[in-house]
């Protein structure tokens, strides 16, 4: 549910009023705390309804919904979605990894669809810096991964 | 060949860690010469032994000429160790390379059927990553022992006059006791400090019981101390921090985070503030220390396992800016918290998480080595695997997530990261050293494999167990718990006894590290630990049944290990079964200190 929405939409206990502010707008913020501070000393109830980057939507205890700025810079996000294209192939290079144990079998398999997640991205589209030194890190590692992958299948090929 | 190589460094490994366990804690003096003397006498006692033993071989010189250079490398880059520890540094990670070379040789060169190769393999590799593991706990326990210069180590912060920023304490709480919680709070209010605040912050709390006597308290103590109760809060305690510092003065430059179980000393503020008027110092962190755990059986050995954190690990990464923020007792300013987002709430260790991010931005964090506050221990054994299972799925989400930060190639996807090479070191083995157990674990499934193949005669071999194959984790073995207890009592000044309880104490809540490694490399939310119930009025059933898995993983080894030597008594399945016997006792210990802690129940 979207901040904006939630203000409107009709809930069990319906708000009486609505305080918003800028959240950006230092004089709203402040004006934001003391609102804050001198419902909570009424009663200290507060409950959760929804938020987004910049601000709380909260019922307090009044019956009142509440907005309150947060203040703070964006959070870093986990993994955040298209952040980097080339990322995706360390997956497969970390199941490559897991692959070397196995005689190198699982190696062989992963290193090929690292290798080839990043072809299929260089040739879509222009990488920026970051994801040119990714596709760098990954093609070295997997040379090396392949390089003992197909030394261990030498020796798996020994004690066959 | 490398047999002998093996023996010959295995040789100067036993020399040089014997002597460092013994005076490796006295030497307070250090100079490269007399290191570097040190390091030629080991080298040639080792070699007198092997010239002996296996008569003069041309490896032997190489290996020598290898050994001293190794040697010279390490007195050069740890100048700040002893020759004690310079020396045994060498000497380890010579040992552990060519154990690895050894252990490879056997495995890749031996008549094994295709399928025994390839399980020996897989062993292998489980092998040489529990090994490299060992190896960061080594550099550790020997960086806090044989360390004769302490760089950045606080003795005390000087007061700065007339700096006094306003301190907003935030002190979340869930379900807590209201006498406990109550404690607390009377505690901060009688902080010697001249502008604080005091923002309780109780989420989630489902009985109104549990909460409204706090709010009242909040009002009798006056106008410093605001309390919010949050309904459905999400974000674990997190999102109630981040509330929180939406909520704080906005006149406030720094946040204390404080448990709620914590009686704090009134000189907590007025001694660790100052240390901020270094605009580069984003926080700084106090031991968490503990109450009411003298002399008791489960409380006592389970404090001093808790307090190796900050005596050692924490000391150590406090000489290279790498520790971290580990929530209570510490103190963050309020402008870098807001700066990196504040507390992350995808992560069940948000504490230890944002150091990392405020650390990447180039500031300093700091150890400061005083207890300022006391909180409760789990009561239970139930308790503490909950707590740890928390603490290392959460250091696992950190290491999903900034995994790349910590990369060589780090700066060069991300010019702005500002980690040093060390503290990338240190947040990253401090991750992978979570997966110590799980690797344990995974040598002892292929040690009771090995067992009882041995004991039903199956001709079927995984690897050879040569040896040197046996012998040797045998000694490391021996060396390492050694190592282990020696840096327990050093930096703990614990009795022998108090040490090893301390040891196994840290050991009995292996098995839920590794059930919370592997839920956290395959969870993308954060779970929590939940321990099977059994319906029963015996207390001491229910602390069993807390620890089933474990004793049943005990049982299986010592019940191989028993047969090994009563059905096959010889030297090589003597050096097997004392791996499993210790192994063992090492699972043994999750019984044994669950039933201690009922101890308090019947006190």
């Amino acid at each position: 549910m979207m901040v904006a929405e939630a203000l409107n939409t009709p809930r069990t206990r319906p708000p009486k009023e609505a305080y918003y502010f800028d959240p950006d707008h230092p004089f709203g913020q402040s004006l934001s705390y003391e609102r804050a501070w001198n419902l909570l000393k009424q009663n200290p109830w507060l409950e959760y309804e929804v938020e987004n980057d910049q601000v709380y939507v909260l019922s307090s205890g009044a019956e009142l919904s509440l907005i309150v700025p947060k203040d703070r810079d964006l959070p870093e996000r986990y993994l955040a979605e298209g952040a980097s294209l080339v990322k995706p192939a360390f997956r497969w290079l970390g199941l490559a990894l897991l692959g070397l144990p196995p005689a190198g079998l699982g190696t062989l398999v992963f290193v090929l669809l690292a290798v080839w997640h990043v072809w299929q991205v260089s040739k879509r589209s222009t990488l920026d810096q970051a994801d040119r030194v990714r596709a760098a890190v990954i093609l070295t590692v997997a040379a090396g991964l392949l390089s003992l992958a197909l030394a261990l299948n030498y020796l798996l090929f020994l004690h066959l | 060949m490398i047999t002998q190589a093996l023996f010959l460094s295995a040789g100067w490994f036993v020399i040089s860690l014997l002597a460092t366990l013994l005076g490796g804690t006295q030497l307070r003096r250090g100079h490269p010469l007399f290191s570097a003397t040190w390091l030629g006498l080991v080298l040639l006692v080792g070699d007198v032994w092997a010239i002996q033993t296996f008569g003069l071989l041309p490896e032997f010189v190489l290996l020598t000429g290898l050994a001293f250079v190794l040697g010279l490398a390490c007195i050069r880059w740890l100048p700040d160790w002893n020759a004690f520890g310079q020396v045994t540094w060498a000497t380890t990670l010579l040992v552990t390379l060519l154990f690895l070379a050894y252990s490879f040789q056997v495995t890749a060169f031996s008549a094994l059927s295709p399928l025994s190769f390839v399980i020996a393999l897989v062993f292998f590799f489980i092998e040489m990553a529990a090994l490299l593991l060992t190896l960061t706990h080594s550099y550790e326990n020997l960086d806090v022992t044989c360390r004769i210069r302490w760089r950045h180590r606080i003795e005390r912060i000087e007061p700065v006059p007339g700096y006094a920023p306003k301190v907003s304490l935030h002190v979340p709480a869930y379900d807590e006791p209201p006498e406990v919680v109550a404690e607390t709070l009377r505690a901060l209010a009688m902080l010697d400090y001249p502008d604080y605040e005091v923002l309780v912050v109780d989420n989630n709390t489902p009985h109104e019981q549990n909460w409204r006597p706090l709010e009242k308290l909040c009002q009798e103590l006056g106008p410093r101390f605001r309390f919010f109760h949050l309904g459905h809060w999400p974000g674990y305690k997190s999102g109630a921090l981040n509330f929180a510092l939406a909520q704080t003065a906005p006149d406030a430059e720094l946040i204390a985070a404080i448990d709620a179980d914590y009686r704090v000393d009134p000189d907590f503020l007025r001694e660790t503030v100052p240390a901020f008027s270094d605009p580069q110092v984003a926080f700084v962190q106090t031991p968490q220390d503990y109450r009411d755990f003298e002399g008791h059986p489960y409380f006592e050995p389970i404090y001093y396992s808790y307090k190796y954190f900050f005596d050692v690990s924490s000391a150590v990464r406090n000489e290279h800016n790498a520790i971290i923020f580990a929530g209570t007792m510490g103190l963050i300013r309020k402008s870098v918290l807001q700066e990196i987002g504040g507390w992350d709430e995808w992560c069940i260790t948000e504490d230890a998480e944002a150091s990392l991010r405020i650390l990447k931005r180039g500031y300093q964090g700091l150890f400061y080595n005083r207890t300022f506050g006391r909180g409760l221990m789990p009561f239970s054994f139930d308790g503490l695997k909950k707590q740890r299972f928390r603490w290392c799925f959460g250091g696992i989400q950190i290491l999903r997530k900034h995994w790349e930060n910590l990369m060589p190639w780090a700066t060069l996807v991300d010019p702005n990261n500002r980690l040093t090479w060390r503290q990338r070191y240190f947040y990253l083995t401090g991750g992978l050293q979570w997966f110590s157990d799980l690797f344990n674990l995974l040598l002892v499934f292929y040690l009771a494999l090995v067992g009882s193949f041995h004991l039903l005669g199956w001709g079927v071999a995984l690897r050879p167990l040569t040896g040197p194959l046996l012998a040797l984790p045998a000694i490391f073995l021996v060396l390492g718990l050694g190592r282990f207890v020696w840096a327990l009592r050093y930096s703990l000044q614990l009795s022998w006894r108090l040490a090893l309880l301390s040891m196994y104490g840290t050991f009995s809540v292996g098995w839920v590290v590794v059930l919370a490694c592997v839920q956290g490399l395959i969870k993308d939310k954060g779970v929590f630990f939940r321990t099977p119930k059994i319906k029963s009025d015996s207390q001491i059933l229910k602390a069993l049944s807390m620890a089933g898995w474990e004793t049943a993983i005990a049982l299986i080894c010592l019940i191989i290990g028993l047969a090994l030597i009563l059905a096959q008594p010889r030297l090589q399945t003597y050096f097997l079964a004392i791996l499993l016997l210790w192994q063992s006792s090492l699972y043994l210990a999750a019984p044994v200190y669950s039933l201690l802690s009922l101890k308090k129940q019947v006190k």
